[in-house]
């Protein structure tokens, strides 16, 4: 009799598709996976502790390096957390701004998650289509908030700087035509036969264990649990403008694919409106210049980040410095469901599982 | 919070005919739409031979203006990685009474590019220029002293 023995596979974590430095161990019983372990940390760069050296606006900067990809999103979980510490009002303006500039990096995540999701599976449009529309947003960043990806965009009480002139109006041009190019993403993919082979009823995960997993964000909703922090505990003025939330109750890939594309419908919808609501005014804020926070008040903000719940947790030190600040990153946590997703599949679908998650190694490893 | 009944197989895919099926409709209806963008007007730029201008307020590399820089530290001090390194002395210079930088490096290789020094800086001496191609040989030629930072450095331009 011939003997089989279990086989272990180490995926990354120079692989091009665990988009940045990922190691995962397969265990495989010929290609199908039995198990996936992950191993993490290569990337990591110790952010929460840097954040106890450093005062509160010289972390915005180290917020922006977690989860790169929506760099403003990061900016708003930290600012709103400084603000909620200090109890600083935020302008009517700002507030705003506020959300029509993180909900443009929504918008951008998303299309870099399906340009590098549809090139992993293999449609190579999509990547080029993509960062074309990503692009546009980019420049809309780097005119308001000076830079492109890590933008730094915000301070305690508001912006750093007013919007400069016509960029809103070029903004809701913008939000006019980009339905249109959804739609277009819509006809090489929704009905293609390939895509649908490499994600329907791939990576599936249930409502229950989903939950019990922590998971957050489109990994959530793609199971058919209706939960969206701007719906759930409002924050930054989400209450106040109208928008639906997405719920798909497939599990699998398809779904959260499905989920996403309404999500930058919504959103577009979002960046209106509140452009709409945006009064003339005072932009800067009414925080001190030099904050400080007295010891033993802490704080714990969540917001909902284009990949899940993004939570802060701070304590102040007495001194202008925090004395502990605490990072729930919601790639990390989604990360969890690799190994439960790609049970009993090819290795080729754990691909498919990775692209699914929409981690960004920074958000992980921190 | 609510969970459906995660037991029901709902499908959200689309559903397909025989006909649409076999004729391979959803193929074509891709091949058609990416058939139309090949006749459209290109929106790439050839970098190194044609280059985009930025916007004024983009976050370029550091520049320093000498004569306006009364040595105040401020900068040295809010920068989040400590790449800023000044000396200020009192005395008379260029015309105007009071500190004066005698030295000043920047190390871009360990710049942020977040722009706090440049808020903070009482007379806008210390600026984000609009450059942004800072690619160098080696270490050393990232730090940037006093002359560099007030008059610019060279930029190689790529020929053909």
């Amino acid at each position: 009799m011939l003997e089989t023995k279990e086989f272990e596979l180490n995926m990354g974590p120079q692989h091009p598709s665990t988009h940045g430095v990922l190691r995962l161990v397969l265990h495989l019983d010929g290609e199908t996976v039995l198990d996936v372990d992950t191993v993490m940390g290569y990337l990591h760069r110790g952010t929460e502790k840097l954040c106890e050296t450093r005062n509160y606006y010289q972390n915005v900067p180290f917020t922006d390096r977690t989860d790169y990809l929506a760099a403003p999103y990061n900016n708003l979980g930290y600012v709103e957390t400084v603000e909620k510490l200090g109890g600083y009002q935020v302008s009517e303006r700002a507030l705003y701004a506020r959300m029509a500039i993180v909900e443009l990096s929504r918008i951008a995540s998303h299309l870099f998650w399906l340009a590098t999701h549809a090139l992993d599976i293999g449609a190579q449009t999509m990547l080029f289509w993509c960062t074309r529309e990503r692009e546009v947003i980019l420049d809309f960043f780097e005119a308001a908030l000076g830079d492109r990806l890590t933008t730094s965009a915000f301070k305690p009480g508001g912006l750093r700087r007013d919007l400069p002139e016509g960029w809103v109006e070029a903004v809701l041009e913008f939000c006019g035509t980009f339905p249109a190019r959804v739609e277009e993403y819509e006809t090489l993919l929704n009905a293609n036969r390939i895509w649908m082979e490499r994600t329907v009823g791939i990576g599936v995960i249930s409502g229950e264990d989903a939950i019990a997993l922590g998971l957050s964000g489109p990994m959530l909703r793609g199971s058919g649990v209706d939960h969206d922090l701007r719906k759930a505990l409002p924050y930054g003025g989400y209450d106040t403008v109208d928008f639906d939330v997405p719920v798909y109750p497939d599990c699998d890939s398809y779904s959260r694919y499905l989920v996403r594309m309404e999500e930058m419908r919504q959103s577009t919808r979002i960046v209106q409106q509140a452009l709409a609501k945006m009064p003339e005014g005072k932009i800067t804020g009414k925080a001190p210049k030099m904050i400080k926070i007295a010891e033993g008040v802490e704080a714990y903000h969540v917001v909902e980040s284009p990949r899940g719940e993004l939570g802060y947790y701070m304590i102040g030190g007495g001194k202008d410095i925090p004395y502990k600040c605490k990072i729930r990153a919601p790639s990390f946590c989604n990360l969890q469901a690799v190994g439960p997703m790609s049970k009993g599949l090819l290795i080729a679908d754990v691909v498919t599982v990775i692209g699914t998650i929409d981690i960004v190694l920074g958000d992980v490893d921190r | 919070m609510s969970t459906t009944d995660s037991s029901a197989p709902i499908s959200s895919a689309p559903k397909k005919t025989f006909l649409e099926r076999f004729l391979l409709v959803e193929l074509l209806k891709g091949m058609w739409l990416t058939l139309k963008y090949t006749f459209r007007p290109k929106v790439t730029v050839q970098y190194p031979l044609e280059r985009e201008s930025v916007h004024p307020n983009y976050r370029g590399i550091l520049r320093v203006d000498e004569s306006t820089c009364i040595g105040c530290y401020l900068c040295e001090k809010i920068c989040p990685d400590k790449c800023i390194h000044l000396e200020a002395e009192r005395g008379y210079t260029k015309g105007k009474g009071g500190k004066y930088a005698t030295y000043f490096y920047i190390d871009h290789a360990r710049c942020l590019f977040c722009g706090l020094c440049e808020e903070v800086c009482p007379v806008d001496s210390i600026y984000h220029s609009n450059e942004y191609e800072a690619a160098v040989y080696n270490r050393a030629d990232a730090v940037h002293d006093l002359r560099i930072l007030d008059s610019g450095h060279d930029i190689i331009h790529y020929e053909r």
